[in-house]
């Protein structure tokens, strides 16, 4: 099973950095998309992926799974989230400012 | 104040300065005092942290009460206080430039938070003991230093901005996934406690290809060849506080992330092959940077490339890995960011007066300008490595330590460059600074643009005529990054007060 | 102390000169009288000293960590020197004060020439290394200052940067050659480097090859000898100061120093021997065909340092005397030569010889000196240049009669040029007469300064037993003869007296043609080499910085795959599982829907198709997420997606299209992305069959509902165990909002729709709102125990005033936006603030336990909970930024700070 997941965020990186060369400013926004969600599966993997052990402790049966990656990719995310927005606020300073 | 009440005054004050900005609004002089004001009072506390480290402690704060490795500690050693004393203190003297050097423009994009916010990044990055913490405030100070560079709304300067901020982010991506494969391997974030891990184990190749990944992140981070082209595509065209900022903070953040994960945690003997990557790197960086630097014919784009060369200078420090070329490299870096800085507002003093610092445009600042002549004079040959400035000290140790390692070609491009370096701004002085100065009518000097530029001026001198005691200092947080007992110690071991203390309360 | 008062004088007399004003008292003219009195005296007293016989030593420590000391020395070869730097100073400064009285710039020369003196003084004392090194680059960056004094030429300046370019290079070598002495005999000071033989050392060789590049570019031999014509581009006091007399001596002197300690070395003889015939003979071709006075003087001096860099090479205490005499008989008779040319080029305006004939008749007090000196330059008794001449043959002939031949042939050589370029003065027919006469003073002080000259060597008993002979046995060890005027018959006198006949032959009958001196072979190589850098530089630097962005990236990409690809394929790749067991399906499915939706996004040409595969992607990784047990990060994953993805929207709307068609990803950018992918893929395979210690992660499953009060542990994690990363993450977002708002001020543009016409729309819009408001709200309260959280509850909240944003309801001012920004951050850092007012570290945890009536689960409220809160108000205010920004709407009116 790891080896799927594996691929898949190999495929993640391999579309973003395709998208990345292309060359279009809307082609360089896709391409970090695609390549932080690569990161961000990375990071979580690192912690074992375990099915049905959400890190809650009330009805605790059982390991749970490593809560470090979750939050790390949590903020993570959060961060990928305010620099994609502000990609964004230039591609739009951009498209106002050519004439 | 303490020393933990120090390390808590790095980073509040600056968030402080920079929320405060944020409320003032357009009162553009209440948010120049603020940040002023913060600025000032976070270099004091940088001064006091050390002090502390040369009295040879190491200030920790355990955040949250929780024992590190769990929980995020803070440390202020040797080289960390020296980072974090320089840093600020050429943010206060850029601070104090930008009341009359900056345009209104720029003030109106939101200036003083921003710099509020890179300097709250800056010295979280100088202080955290945890990788992940790192890479957070590298984000930070990125971000910040996104929003800035991309205020001047010129087309060559938008398409340097973007330059700037995509290469930038790949060096976040490859951080990232390097921590998460590393906590994948080792179970821990803490830098302390990798050390640990590191040298117990002694079983590094099973580190190898995260510690590569990091090599790559922060070797965009610190303008490496051939990871460094971001720079001169982008730091021309930033306004010059902001250039003279980045030109000396911003790629010494890398170059101190290089000498704490590289020196401190993946050292040699089971480390990366510090000779084998680090050593032609820089080598290459060295020579790169400074060729391109000749080939310019502007000053900022002059000085962009030099920052190039000059990290290859300390680098290569890293990569000869002896303990005086380590101590070298450090007192390198302090010197460099303090010339640097003011090689960037002297050129901002040059455009101001000349409108221009295009080689062929300004002229006869000797005449014209002396003061400004003064200055670059005492920076400009300290890069050179003229004694008895702080350049020479810097190149001089590193000389020294590369001869006694029998690094005879880094030698030899340790000469090299400097003769080139020299060279070219031996260009920009008789370009720029001889001639017959042209009519221009004469710009208003205040104050408070040269007081700044003075005042680095005066501090590499003294460093020159009295390198000892920051020679000193060098060797104190060399020999804590290549035996870090103590550090290790300090961070991991002393046991906060129990945390999560809970008050009852009786209704 | 009496080495630093030599060294200190010079500085405080530029102090003086500094503080003159033209039109005072104290004006520079003055300053200079008074300057140069100082300086006679402070000569008087280096010659005293010198007599004295004894080495004094003053020493402290300066960098010791470097093992460098402030050490300075003065025994009596130094003394030497130093008396023949001062005894310059005097003649250069009244000259200065003479010639440039009304200059505007005089204080600024004089100062500048007495820094000068003050480093070359400090080059001469120090014991020190690194000390020495440091005076001698402050020489040469005085001496560009002063050959660019009159900068308002480009040739002016091309020749200073030249001669501070090649001394430069020199002087590098240099500090290589002395690091290498220190690390070979592990003395820090010359006294103690010099003082052992080196000769075997293995190092030797590389040290003497750099000493001597230092030397040779200092003292301008071959093949560093072109830039000392050039460097007579400066005014006259600076050609006469530096370049005769003190800077260029700066090279031999070191030579001198060093020869007892290298000289056995089989290098070192044939090398500098070689290096100073050939500069002898290219300073005497370059100035054959010279009608410039002050070039044919430069020649003499580039010939003059030919011969002690011949006599130090030959290095034997008998070739040191020798050494001693000549140079002192050098700067005797140079000295009023160059002030002789000073004054007729005052005189007449000009340097040309052709104009100056027949001056020695017209201008006598200035003829005389010049005379007098000339005769000493020849070599005729009893003049200091005939012992010099003799002296330097006798040590020749000792080292072999071949050398001494050559030796002989060298200096006929330059008597040659001497009488031949110097002949016009004494034409006796067809005279030309001064323009104007240059002033007595003016006149007088070449004569002064020959007369000095004179007298010394009147008094040369006196002069060789204090000063000539001590200072031989201090640098070269004793001979035990003194100097004598009259060296006795022998090999030496029959050379002399050929060598006199021979040039006095070559140069009344060699033909005087009209053409031009050569070019300089080192000079034309010199611009040759700046050249090709100038251009190969700018090929390197277009061919590296004008790329488009994709090849940065690529160039990047490439790197680092370099870097990782070697350690990741060197080591065993472990198997991967590649069954895939039933319960295993839904994460499979989920996996390569991801790994197509990715292609899909890779590869869509069209925008909409590549907004829909990055959604797609987006919702199957919340998927994953939620599949493995991570809900907040699921439940943030899709938050985060959906808004990115409305504003992406947004934004593109307005984009305008790009012309053409969408351009094909190239071949190479797809086999780069896939290898990348691998590479990546056997990165994750590999990290996951490491794993090998416990991780710290842990003790948070331990400890995260006793102390942390929590148990939703992801959430713990963030506002309490790593609180610092979130609240780099919620300043993160802050410094997006701000970067929003500072590039973004225009106003929007128009609605797609208007929805206050639309009332149904506005009425489920309204009524839609406080219950999201609540959920949001409620999300925010429960999150320390469940799945929830401020980030989360703040997207939910930012969802509902998109709504608001959309119903077209006027928008709260951008003010609410930063007042969001302030307080969210200001509440998360007073949060921590608590605890250390407790006197707990910051971000500690301080809970309070009210007791709640009845017996239900207990109420835990403390500062993380207020944190969280502070993440709240961030994340809602860096929202209601962006979706103000990038959302159409109705115009409405624009904040004041834009």
């Amino acid at each position: 099973m790891e080896l799927i997941i594996a691929i898949a965020i190999g495929a993640l990186t391999a579309a973003g950095i395709y998208r990345l060369l292309a060359g279009s400013r809307l082609d360089l926004l896709a391409g970090i998309l695609l390549l932080s969600q690569a990161a961000n599966l990375i990071v979580f993997a690192s912690g074992g992926l375990l099915h049905g052990a959400a890190p809650l402790l009330h009805d605790a049966t059982g390991p749970l799974a490593d809560p470090l990656p979750q939050a790390l990719v949590l903020t993570a995310i959060v961060i990928g989230f305010g620099i994609l927005a502000f990609l964004l606020i230039l591609l739009q300073r951009d498209s106002d400012n050519r004439p | 104040m303490t020393a933990s009440a120090a390390i808590i005054v790095c980073l509040l004050a600056p968030l402080a300065a920079a929320l405060a900005s944020l409320a003032a609004g357009p009162r553009r002089r209440v948010a120049a005092a603020l940040t002023t004001g913060a600025a000032a009072l976070s270099t004091l506390a940088a001064l006091v942290l050390v002090a502390a480290s040369h009295r040879g402690l190491i200030p920790v704060v355990h955040l949250g009460g929780w024992p590190a490795p769990h929980g995020i500690a803070l440390a202020a050693d040797g080289l960390s206080a020296l980072m974090l004393a320089v840093a600020n203190l050429v943010t206060l003297a850029v601070v104090v430039y930008s009341w009359r050097g900056l345009s209104g423009f720029y003030h109106r994009r939101r200036f003083y938070p921003l710099l509020g916010t890179l300097l709250l990044g800056v010295n979280g990055a100088f202080l955290t003991t945890d990788l992940f913490n790192l890479y957070v405030w590298f984000e930070v100070l990125l971000l910040s230093s996104f929003v800035l560079m991309s205020s001047n709304p010129s087309g060559e300067a938008r398409a340097g901005a973007w330059r700037y901020v995509l290469l930038n982010l790949l060096s976040s991506l490859f951080f990232l996934c390097a921590a998460g494969l590393l906590y994948g391997k080792t179970g821990t974030l803490n830098l302390a406690h990798l050390a640990a891990l590191f040298r117990q184990s002694g079983d590094s190749f099973l580190l190898l290809s995260s510690s590569a990944l990091l090599f790559a992140a922060f070797a965009i981070k610190a303008a490496l060849v051939p990871f460094a082209f971001w720079l001169p595509a982008s730091y021309p065209h930033a306004p010059i506080p902001v250039a003279a900022l980045f030109a000396g903070l911003l790629t010494k953040v890398g170059v101190y992330a290089f000498f704490r994960c590289f020196g401190l945690v993946f050292a040699e003997p089971a480390g990366f092959a510090h000779r084998e990557v680090l050593l032609p790197l820089a080598l290459a960086t060295m020579t790169i940077g400074v060729l391109g630097a000749v080939a310019q014919s502007d000053m900022r784009r002059i000085l962009s490339f030099h920052i190039i060369s000059q990290v290859g200078y300390m680098l290569l420090a890293l990569a000869l890995f002896t303990p005086l070329a380590v101590a070298a490299g450090i007192f390198y870096i302090v010197h460099h960011i303090i010339v640097k800085t003011n090689l960037f507002l002297v050129a901002g003093l040059v455009e101001r007066h000349q409108g221009s610092s295009d080689l062929a445009r300004a002229r006869g600042l000797l005449r014209s300008f002396p003061a400004a002549a003064a200055l670059f004079a005492v920076a400009a040959l300290s890069l050179a490595g003229i004694p008895p400035l702080s350049g020479f000290w810097a190149k001089f140790s590193l000389l020294k330590a590369s001869l006694d390692a029998g690094a005879y070609l880094s030698a030899t491009v340790i000469l090299g460059v400097g003769l080139l370096t020299l060279f070219s701004m031996l260009k920009i002085w008789t370009h720029v600074f001889w001639r017959s100065p042209s009519d221009s009518p004469a710009a208003s000097r205040p104050v408070s643009l040269l007081a700044p530029c003075a005042a680095l001026a005066a501090l590499t001198i003294a460093l020159g005529l009295g390198a000892a005691p920051l020679f000193q200092l060098a060797q104190n947080a060399s020999r804590s990054l290549l035996d870090p007992r103590a550090y290790i110690e300090s961070v991991l071991s002393s046991a906060p007060p129990a945390p999560g203390q809970t008050l009852t309360l009786q209704p | 102390m009496a080495p630093l008062f030599h060294l200190l004088l010079p500085a405080l007399l530029a102090l003086a000169a500094v503080s003159s004003r033209r039109g005072w008292r104290w004006s520079p003219s003055a300053a200079s009288g008074v300057i140069a009195a100082l300086a006679a005296a402070a000569a008087g007293a280096a010659l005293w000293s010198s007599a004295q016989g004894a080495s004094v030593v003053f020493s402290h420590p300066w960098v010791a960590p470097l093992g460098v000391d402030f050490a300075l020395r003065l025994d009596p070869f130094r003394s030497l020197f130093l008396g023949l730097v001062w005894g310059t100073t005097v003649p250069v400064i009244l000259y200065s004060g003479l010639a440039f009285r009304d200059d505007p710039r005089l204080a600024g020369l004089l100062a500048t020439l007495l820094l000068f003196a003050a480093c070359m003084i400090g080059l001469i004392l120090a014991d020190d290394l690194v000390l020495f090194f440091l005076f001698w680059e402050g020489t040469s960056v005085l001496s560009f200052l002063l050959i660019g004094w009159n900068h308002a030429g480009a040739e002016a300046r091309r020749k200073a940067s030249q001669a501070l370019l090649v001394t430069g290079l020199g002087g590098l070598a240099l500090l290589a050659g002395l690091v290498l002495l220190r690390f070979a005999t592990g003395a820090g000071s010359l006294g103690a480097a010099f003082g052992t033989d080196l000769s075997a050392h293995p190092l030797s060789t590389a040290i003497i090859v750099l000493i001597a590049a230092g030397a040779f570019a200092k003292s301008a031999q071959v093949p560093f000898h072109f830039w000392l014509p050039n460097a007579m581009a400066g005014p006259t006091p600076v050609s006469a100061f530096l370049h005769s007399a003190t800077m260029v001596k700066a090279g031999v002197f070191l030579l001198a120093l060093a020869a007892p300690a290298l000289g056995a070395h089989p290098l070192w003889t044939p090398l500098l021997v070689t290096c100073g015939m050939l500069t002898v003979a290219a300073a005497v071709r370059r100035a054959w065909n010279e009608t410039d006075l002050k070039a044919v003087l430069a020649a003499t001096t580039l010939a003059a340092l030919g011969h002690l860099t011949i006599l130090a090479g030959i290095g034997t205490p008998a070739a040191l005397k020798a050494f001693v005499v000549f140079l002192l008989a050098h700067a005797l008779y140079k000295a009023p030569m160059f002030l002789s040319s000073g004054a007729l080029e005052k005189a007449y305006g000009s340097r040309d010889l052709r104009r100056l004939r027949g001056a020695v008749f017209c201008l006598p007090i200035v003829g005389t000196a010049m005379v007098v000196s000339m005769a000493s330059l020849l070599g005729l008794f009893p003049l200091p240049g005939f012992v010099g001449k003799e002296y330097f043959l006798k040590a020749a002939w000792a080292q072999s009669p071949a050398l001494a031949i050559a030796a002989a042939l060298s200096l006929a050589a330059v008597i040659a040029l001497a009488l031949r370029g110097l002949a016009p003065l004494l034409a006796r027919g067809d005279l030309n007469l001064p323009a104007k006469s240059p002033g007595t003073a003016l006149q007088l002080l070449p004569w002064i300064s020959a007369a000095a000259a004179l007298a010394l060597t009147a008094s040369f008993p006196w002069l060789s037993q204090s000063v000539l002979t001590p200072a031989a046995a201090a640098v070269g060890g004793t001979t035990g003869a003194s100097v004598e005027l009259w060296p006795g018959w022998g090999p030496s006198l029959v050379l002399s007296l050929a060598a006199l006949l021979i040039g006095g032959v070559v140069a009344f009958h060699a033909a005087r043609p009209a053409a031009r001196p050569p070019a300089s072979v080192g000079d034309t190589t010199y611009q040759t080499l700046l050249d090709a850098l100038g251009r190969g530089s700018r090929q390197l630097a277009s061919a590296l910085q004008d790329r488009p962005l994709a090849t940065h990236l690529g160039l990047v990409l490439g790197a680092a795959g370099l870097l990782i690809a070697p350690p990741l394929l060197a080591g065993p790749l472990p198997l991967p599982d590649l069954r895939v067991d039933a319960a295993d399906t839904v994460p499979a499915v989920l996996a390569r829907l991801t790994a197509l939706s990715a292609a899909g996004a890779a590869t869509a040409r069209s925008r909409v198709a590549l907004l829909v595969s990055l959604g797609l992607t987006g919702l199957l990784i919340a998927l994953l997420y939620a599949y493995f047990s991570a809900p907040d990060l699921a439940l943030t994953q899709l938050l985060t997606e959906t808004i990115l993805l409305v504003l992406m929207v947004a934004v593109l709307r307005w984009l305008p299209k790009p012309h053409g068609t969408p351009r094909r990803g190239s071949p190479l950018a797809a086999a780069g992305a896939l290898s990348a992918g691998a590479v990546v893929t056997m990165l994750v395979i590999k990290a996951k069959a490491l794993e090998f210690t416990p991780p710290v992660s842990q003790f948070f499953a331990e400890r995260s509902l006793p102390d942390a009060h929590g148990a939703n542990i992801v959430n713990v994690i963030l506002v309490d165990f790593r609180a610092l990363d979130t609240f780099g993450e919620i300043t993160v977002l802050a410094v997006a909002a701000i970067g929003a708002a500072a590039l973004l001020r225009k106003r929007r543009r128009p609605a797609v729709f208007d929805p206050t016409r639309s009332t149904l729309l506005s009425t489920a819009l309204r009524l839609l709102l406080p219950p999201l408001f609540l959920f949001a709200a409620f999300l925010l309260l429960r999150g320390h125990n469940h799945p929830g959280g401020g980030f989360i509850a703040a997207l939910v909240a930012a969802t509902a005033a998109a709504f608001i944003h959309l119903s077209g309801r006027p928008a709260p001012s951008s003010r609410l936006d930063s007042a969001l920004l302030v307080t969210g951050l200001s509440l998360a850092a007073l949060s921590g603030l608590f605890a250390v007012a407790a006197g707990r570290p910051f971000l500690t945890g301080l809970w309070i336990k009210p007791d709640l009536p009845g017996d239900g689960p207990p109420l835990h409220l403390g500062t993380p909970l207020l944190f969280d809160l502070g993440v709240f108000l961030t994340v809602l205010g860096f929202a209601l930024a962006f979706l103000r920004r990038l959302l159409p709407t109705t115009p409405s009116p624009v904040p004041s700070w834009n």
